[in-house]
């Protein structure tokens, strides 16, 4: 790569009342590269990320966009020197259509009125330089499934004039064929000459997209390599400092004892996106549920939790019947779920995160409705010790720890009520390499003490990696329920398709 | 902890749009001459108990996310209850009986609609409003209840460790201590406080969250209650526009004292000294021999710009 770099940081400091998120950090992207940003979780790649996005400000350092410095102060800005940042948390908006979304904040204005006929038409040349035609223009953005929502944003930054773009944690909530295609579209991009940076905790994914990688641990850049330097060992080496060995996978190993007991039975059940599903979960098994976004499996999960209710159908839980209509009713009896969207579902800002961890303890453990504080916080502080949660102190706003650390903070939460059903939903989303092995430990261990586990997740391999069964889920129906040698990424992957033979 | 030392900066930081105002409060109080003298220090928590009161129940409505119009005319409604009851003969613990028990039931109804029918708070409380003064003409049957002597009691100093204090003042600064230990130490109050900050997942964590905006509602109609029978002990009057307004003022405290309208976050205590302050700046600019009809605008004013510091200090606290 001989030609110039299109932007490059210096000495990039950032903190945060003294706990240090960048300590000089130098960095720089070429134009035609996808460049790839690891490290663990809280290493500050996206606190890097938004100074890029003039979202954060750095404390000191220097940014220079073709060799000259510039100074971003807010979001338009950035906008304005063609620095495009896709976040993690989409940020279209969700009651405008696709179109003008696309063209917000530059319409087409023609003697004072917006033109609709024009948005309409410059949206569908963007969206077809993206090779997106399918998406449709006039829907609400809000009702789009996740990968086409991160294709409407790439569009309207490439319509920005965007030289760079930079994606963090882009396939965190793809679907395998969703992120395939987000693969695609992004090289396609870099052989445009446009430079990419990408955060993301695959590792797979990470080497099979980029040209060069760039590690961060604890705030500091540990180094740059390209692509041929690295492989994965290596870079795990290079994010943690030592190695990591992944557990076996499980294989189905409940299979020769399965007589286990059943916790839960559901029957006929059907709801907005369910038909007749019927499932059994036994004691200490690890049931995986998967299929593509809106197949059913996320709604089965919410109406084992209370979250939702079913229109029709019988549940029975220890042998009793169980038509929860309220989670309380769910948690009481010990059925307690983790949703996947941590920040909107998941944990409350305004209590700090001490108080969130023992949340849900909180009925557990009080006198006449008086909390016993004391016991709460030395609880928390155990909690976070526990689940190696990086944090500042246990008053801050949980939603400023870093994804992975918001994730755990989160598991935490509904582990320590100690239930006799857990059901997480993406358990391992956003989550550094290490941390989900850590994650995987804990469900088995979960699972090994008799609790039976339901993981909801996309994640193929992770299914792979821990579930004694999977269900796979298609059109609201049960497409088919793997055990044993049968649960493979492959096989899973052609059911939620349907395409098995 | 180590970091225990940044936590006054971080406090600071946090709420220097109070500290400055409580430091313009100060300068003003001892600036003006007679303010020091006389009766005017110890009178600024008696006169600051109605308002109090009622934004120490308003908190606890904006805690749990909601929103209420409809102190000023509940507080109507309850005086002219316990008139009502006076007038036909009742003693003072029934009078004080029927004063709460309608705030408790407007309050309750307000977070019925709200939490059941997934009414808008705004609307809900706004309409209630209307519908409460409506039952309060009817009650009074458009006439003036004089007299009204039964809460008399509380007009009297009270001596605490030394300080005489009002039985006004004295009720506000009790009900302030029991809300706040409420909201702090029990179940409900994390509860409630939860529901504010983010309904969805407090309601999946577990949380009741309608039956918690109904609680806080309830609260609100009974610290109404309340302040109906402090109002009664001073005014002795029951009219059909009694206490119109009030609730503006009770909003205006929480703004000022730190209760976020978003929800989930401040505290009753904020509450209580934001009302302090308005009430310290009202006092002074009447002091300072300024017309009344001054009086609101520089209190607009001041809690517009206090308003807009906070907003802008809040930019740089948000991720
Ligand atoms: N507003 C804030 N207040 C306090 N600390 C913060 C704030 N924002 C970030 N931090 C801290 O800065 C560090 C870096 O966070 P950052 O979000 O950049 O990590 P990350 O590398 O993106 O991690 P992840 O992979 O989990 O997303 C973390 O320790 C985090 O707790
Ligand atoms: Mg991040």
């Amino acid at each position: 790569m001989d030609a110039l770099p299109v932007l490059k940081m210096l000495e990039i400091h950032k903190s945060y009342f003294g706990a240090k998120a960048l300590r000089g950090v130098d960095w720089e992207l070429f134009p035609g590269e996808i460049h790839a940003l690891c490290g663990e979780n809280g290493a500050g790649k996206s606190t890097l990320v938004e100074t890029l996005a003039g979202t954060i400000r750095p404390d000191s350092g220097r940014i220079l966009l073709d060799g000259r410095d510039i100074y971003l102060p807010n979001p338009s800005s950035a906008l304005k020197s063609g620095i495009a940042v896709i976040h993690q948390e989409l940020q279209l908006v969700g009651c405008l259509s696709v179109a003008e979304n696309i063209l917000l904040g530059d319409e087409p204005v023609r003697l004072g009125k917006l033109n609709r006929r024009a948005i309409r038409s410059h949206a569908a040349i963007s969206l077809e330089m993206l090779d997106a035609k399918q998406i449709p223009l006039s829907v609400a953005a809000d009702t789009l499934p996740t990968g086409q929502r991160q294709i409407v944003e790439i569009a309207r930054a490439l319509r920005r004039q965007a030289r760079v773009l930079i994606l963090d944690e882009p396939t965190a909530a793809l679907t395998s064929g969703e992120a395939k295609h987000l693969a695609d579209l992004l090289k396609s991009l870099k052989n445009k000459g446009l430079a990419i940076a990408l955060v993301s905790h695959h590792l797979d994914e990470v080497l099979a997209l980029s040209d060069r990688l760039t590690v961060l641990r604890d705030g500091e850049r540990v180094g740059t390599w390209q692509r041929h330097e690295m492989d994965h060992e290596k870079l795990v080496q290079a994010m943690i400092g030592r190695r990591v060995t992944t557990g076996a996978n499980r294989g189905g190993k409940l299979l020769e004892n399965g007589s286990r007991s059943e916790i839960l039975t559901a029957d006929d059940i059907s709801g907005v996106t369910l038909s007749s599903v019927s499932l059994k979960i036994r004691n200490g098994e690890i049931l995986g549920m998967t299929g593509l976004a809106g197949a059913g499996q996320e709604e089965m999960a919410q109406i084992l939790a209370g979250e939702s209710v079913a229109t029709s159908g019988r549940m029975t839980y220890e042998g009793q019947a169980y038509r929860p209509v309220h989670p309380a009713q769910a948690q009481k009896i010990g059925v307690v779920a983790v949703p996947a969207d941590r920040r909107k579902r998941g944990l409350i800002a305004a209590l700090g995160l001490g108080r969130n961890l023992v949340f849900q303890r909180l009925r557990q453990k009080n006198r006449f409705g008086f909390l016993n504080w004391p016991f709460f916080w030395k609880e928390a502080e155990r909690l976070c010790e526990d689940f190696q949660i990086k944090f500042d102190r246990l008053s801050q706003n949980p939603l400023t720890l870093s994804g992975g650390n918001q994730q755990k903070a989160l598991l935490a939460r509904a582990l320590s009520t100690k239930p006799k059903l857990a059901i997480l939903n993406e358990p391992t989303r956003g989550v550094d390499i290490r941390t989900r092995e850590a994650i995987h430990q804990r469900i088995e261990a979960l699972s090994a003490s008799g609790v039976a586990v339901v993981v909801i997740s996309p994640d193929t391999q992770e299914l792979e990696r821990i579930s004694d069964r999977v269900v796979v889920f298609r059109q609201g129906q049960v497409q088919c329920e793997l055990t044993g040698d049968q649960i493979s990424e492959r096989r899973i992957l052609a059911e939620t398709a349907g395409v098995a033979t | 902890m180590a970091v225990d030392s940044k936590l006054w900066l971080r406090f600071a930081m946090r709420r220097w749009p109070q500290i400055l105002l409580f430091v313009a409060a100060l300068w003003l109080t001892f600036s003006t001459e007679r303010f020091y003298t006389g009766s005017n220090l110890s009178s600024i928590l008696t006169r600051a108990a109605i308002v109090g009161v009622l934004a120490v129940g308003q908190c606890c409505v904006l805690l749990a996310g909601g929103f209420d119009l409809s102190q000023g005319a509940t507080v109507g409604l309850a005086c002219a209850m316990a008139g009502t009851a006076m007038t036909k003969g009742y003693d003072s613990s029934t009078c004080f009986a029927a004063a709460l028990s309608t705030g408790l039931l407007v309050g309750i109804v307000n977070g019925f609609f709200v939490a059941k029918m997934g009414t808008n708070p705004f609307v809900t409380t706004l309409s209630g409003l209307m519908v409460v003064r409506g039952l309060t003409f009817l009650v009074l049957g458009g006439l003036t209840l004089n007299k009204l002597t039964m809460f008399a009691a509380l007009d009297s100093k009270v001596d605490v460790a030394g300080v005489a204090l009002s039985g006004r003042a004295a009720v506000f600064m009790l009900a302030t201590s029991v809300i706040w230990i409420f909201l702090r130490q029990t179940l409900w109050g994390q509860h409630l406080r939860a529901t504010g900050g983010n309904a969805e997942a407090a309601r999946l964590a577990g949380v009741r969250t309608d039956r918690m905006k109904i609680l806080s509602f309830a609260l609100s109609g009974l610290c109404a209650g309340l302040a109906a029978v402090l109002l009664l002990s001073f005014v002795k009057v029951s009219k059909t526009d009694t206490a119109n307004g009030y609730e503006l003022d009770s909003i205006a405290s929480c703004v000022i004292g730190g209760v976020s309208l978003a929800g989930g976050e401040g505290s009753v205590l904020g509450a209580a000294a934001g009302c302090l302050m308005l009430k310290t700046i009202e006092t002074i600019i009447t002091l300072r021999g300024l017309d009344d009809q001054y009086r609101s605008l520089v209190t607009g004013a001041l809690i517009l710009t206090f308003a807009a510091t906070d907003a802008w200090v809040g930019r740089g606290r948000r991720k």
